[in-house]
């Protein structure tokens, strides 16, 4: 990998480094000035969070290039893949579990202040 | 390649797999404290929202100040690997500097809150926030101890091959944390501000 040339490698960085940059300050942007409305904002910003995440594996983590069997790759997909479970997976779990006692998490919270002010 | 240059060759790509694994598990944590959060943040018992509680600009000071030794931390890692060691230096000391900048904001935020009574003890909410930036806020200190450790093994030693190879685990550390952040920035601050 060291053949790269020294202003070669530099160059990827900034590409990196521009790249994270510009999408963070979108980011930012779409939510100050309420481009959208709430939802498609939402999606929006997490939209951009995951093509930074790409932009910066990319430029910044020498995935690239790396000799088989790519055991960085691969522990990486794994882990990309508990991750998701996990994150989802707990979300979905929790929402199914508000919706099966028939509210949404605000009816919930709301519900669970009254039980709080009658005490223990 | 002679035996020696080959060792270490190999030395360092061991290295680099196993320090690449401790990430690994390292995101499992990061993934339950933010499935922790996104399922809390809602349970603010009475108190108030993340829209109420953040400023924007301030995070995105924070953002870019983070951003920025990432950036550095990289162009570093270039220049200790062809063997200039002044602007290594330079550059690791951006790095820090930037680091302890990132740090020292995160944690007047934290004082700000806990001076206007809410802290972690206040809510779910709060609780959950806390717990996943704070644990960012950890990371990011280690970093920054490990960064002048490193200064200092370089300033004595130059780039020597075994320098090179404990920047590039440094160098994959610091990426790393700035990448936990873009979600922390995009899921806590950002969507925090919408709703």
């Amino acid at each position: 990998m060291s053949t790269q040339s020294y202003a070669h490698e530099v160059r990827q960085y900034t590409i990196g480094f521009i790249g994270a940059a510009v999408l963070t300050i979108l980011a930012y942007l779409s939510v100050k000035l309420e481009w959208y409305d709430a939802t498609t904002t939402a999606i929006f910003v997490l939209v951009l969070a995951v093509m930074q995440f790409g932009v910066q594996v990319y430029y910044f983590l020498h995935l690239r290039g790396e000799a088989k069997p790519r055991w960085q790759s691969w522990s990486f997909v794994y882990s990309m893949a508990m991750m998701l479970i996990v994150v989802c997976g707990s979300l979905w779990v929790m929402y199914n579990l508000n919706y099966r006692m028939g509210m949404s998490g605000e009816q919930m919270e709301q519900r669970m202040l009254e039980e709080n002010k009658k005490g223990f | 390649m002679t035996s020696h240059a080959a060792h270490i060759k190999e030395k360092a790509a061991n290295a680099t797999l196993g320090f690449w694994l401790y990430l690994m598990t390292d995101i499992m944590i990061f993934a339950s404290l933010f499935a922790t959060f996104v399922i809390l943040r809602d349970g603010t018992n009475g108190g108030p929202s993340g829209q109420e509680l953040f400023n924007l600009e301030f995070v995105m000071a924070e953002t870019f100040l983070l951003l920025v030794s990432s950036f550095t931390c990289g162009l570093a890692y270039l220049a200790i690997k062809h063997g200039q060691k002044r602007r290594t230096l330079v550059l690791l000391g951006t790095t820090i500097t930037l680091g302890i900048g990132f740090l020292s904001l995160e944690l007047y935020e934290f004082g700000e809150l806990y001076l206007a009574g809410h802290d972690w003890t206040h809510s779910a909410f709060l609780s959950a926030f806390f717990t996943l930036v704070g644990t960012h806020g950890l990371h990011i200190l280690i970093g920054i101890i490990w960064a002048i450790a490193l200064g200092d093994y370089i300033s004595k030693r130059g780039t020597t091959p075994d320098a090179v190879r404990k920047f590039s685990l440094f160098a994959l550390f610091w990426h790393f944390l700035d990448l936990v952040w873009i979600f922390i920035f995009t899921v806590v601050y950002l969507l925090g501000a919408i709703s």
